[in-house]
């Protein structure tokens, strides 16, 4: 994963990549040791701040957005004139990007994309238990046992 | 060898086909090297030629980091060594240039613990304080650059930075009493000075709105808006352009668009919705812009201009406008057309809502 986020913060224009847990607990981020919370990332205060402020966003936008009966969002974006903020869901994971000003944020979405996609495919590979066997075919109700088998037989 | 070849490879590059490109492999060469000072010497002169070149900011940007990084090592080593004002005064710059606002206000703080008298010392924590406070735009961080303002005041009233930084702050929050006050005594300190006579002039024209600081710190906490930001986007925003209730409905009968919303202070205007679900869009858009504005102050984001939201609803975006705000409701990603309706949307600033209201 740390290797994807280190090719994400090498896009033109991301400043900083952190991936926190949902409740605001800095997980990764490249090139920063996250278990220094106080290590200072430019005009946007310490890392953990950075989390909390972040993942406290996401949490009061799923509130907002809640009375309308709609589920918390994946993706959320906010472009502001010294900078954007990009924030994806990824399992119990949020990864936040922050990118410079004025700089088309397409290529980041699409890194974050794929960063979310081998991410939820790699974890729920490792997850989920192996497939279950092909399951016998059982005769129904009003065919005969034996045409059954044959069907069986021919996939 | 090797690595002065390729440079050599590079700078002839650059020199029979100077392209965006040639100018960036020539600056990833002197990465290599760890030469920043040319990195940034080539970043400039390309961008110079291709102006907004994503790739040579970045490594423009980068470069200029390394360079304040090196120089706040450098300085930190010669204050170790000889702690003199003139070097705690460039490590506090050093340190704001660099964004790290939090380690200059430390260091400033170390400064006074050092030296608690030295009036620099007490300039350099208000200087700090207020660049911290216009980053954050949170009415403590105000209240603690007050504080260090009325210090810095006991120790030397009438001092010309203490009034520099009172009035740069009051004109900003709005309090143009407090600033003009500050102008005046600035003006009896350096008469004839063109540029203070312009601003007392425009200030005196301002008359003296918001009184206090208390008052104007609130409204900017309110609003995540300073004085001079309102002015900068209502310039920008042109004449008001056609009704909102016509281009609320035509947003609304756009392809793959399911609901569009226009809120300015209490009213929402509202399609796609209707009842209760209207009322309770409306103020999940209150919600939205509330969070939103207050999350893009803490970290340093500026005046927002755009929020997306995408989940299994479909997508929402939100344009926020110096007084309102706009949102539509998409199946899918909002196409291009829907959101320039949505910029004509946002921003309206005509009498048709209150006639509606």
């Amino acid at each position: 994963m740390i290797e994807h986020l280190e090719k994400l913060a090498q896009t033109p224009g991301v400043r900083f990549v952190l991936l926190v847990t949902k409740d605001g607990v800095p997980v990764a981020s490249p090139g920063v040791d996250v278990g220094d919370g106080t290590q200072e990332i430019g005009a946007h205060g310490t890392v953990e701040a950075l989390a909390a402020v972040a993942t406290g966003w996401l949490g009061d936008l799923e509130l907002a957005v809640a009375p309308a009966s709609w589920r918390a969002p994946r993706r959320v974006v906010m472009d502001g004139s010294r900078g954007s903020l990009l924030m994806t869901v990824i399992k119990h994971s949020v990864l936040v990007v922050l990118v410079s000003a004025g700089l088309d944020l397409e290529p980041v979405r699409m890194a974050v994309d794929g960063i979310a996609r081998r991410y939820e495919r790699g974890s729920s590979a490792r997850s989920e238990p192996p497939g279950p066997l092909p399951a016998p075919a059982f005769p129904s109700e009003n065919e005969p046992a034996s045409q059954s088998s044959i069907r069986s037989k021919s996939n | 060898m090797i690595a002065k070849n390729r440079l050599r490879y590079a700078k002839r590059l650059v020199a029979e086909a100077p392209t965006p490109e040639n100018y960036v492999n020539l600056a990833n060469e002197y990465v290599l090297l760890g030469r920043m000072p040319e990195v940034h010497g080539v970043c400039a002169e390309g961008l110079g030629r291709f102006c907004g070149n994503p790739q040579l900011t970045a490594l423009r940007e980068r470069a200029l980091r390394a360079l304040r990084e090196e120089r706040v090592s450098s300085l930190k080593q010669e204050l170790a060594e000889s702690p003199r004002p003139a070097v705690w005064r460039d490590l506090c710059l050093a340190l704001m240039e660099s964004g790290k606002l939090q380690r200059a206000e430390e260091t400033a703080l170390a400064w006074l613990e050092h030296s608690p008298e030295h009036l620099d010392a007490h300039v350099a924590l208000s200087e700090v304080r207020l660049e911290r406070y216009f980053s954050d735009r949170g009415r403590e961080q105000g209240r603690r650059f007050v504080k260090a303002l009325e210090r810095l005041h006991e120790l030397s009233p009438g001092d010309a930075r203490e009034l520099r930084l009172r009035m740069r702050f009051a004109t900003r929050i709005g309090a143009f009493g407090e600033a003009r006050k500050a102008a005046e005594r600035l003006l009896r300190l350096a008469p004839g000075d063109r540029e203070l006579e312009a601003q007392y002039r425009v200030l005196v024209e301002r008359g003296d709105r918001e009184p206090s600081f208390e008052r104007g710190l609130h409204r900017v906490e309110q609003t995540g808006r300073f004085v001079d930001d309102d002015e900068q986007t209502t310039r920008n925003l042109g004449p008001p352009v056609g009704d909102v209730r016509g281009q609320l409905r035509s947003l609304s009968a756009m392809p793959s668009v399911l609901g569009a919303i226009y809120l300015r202070g209490d009213t929402a205007l509202v399609q796609g919705w209707k009842g209760a679900s209207a009322e309770r869009m409306a103020r999940g858009l209150r919600g939205v812009m509330r969070s939103s504005r207050h999350a893009a102050r803490r970290l340093g984001l500026g005046t927002i201009r755009k929020i997306e939201m995408e989940g299994d609803f479909g997508s929402f975006s939100v344009l926020p406008g110096p007084a309102d705000a706009g949102g539509v409701w998409c199946e899918g990603r909002a196409c291009p057309e829907v959101e320039q309706k949505l910029v004509g949307l946002s921003g309206i600033a005509n009498g048709e809502l209150e006639e509606a209201a």
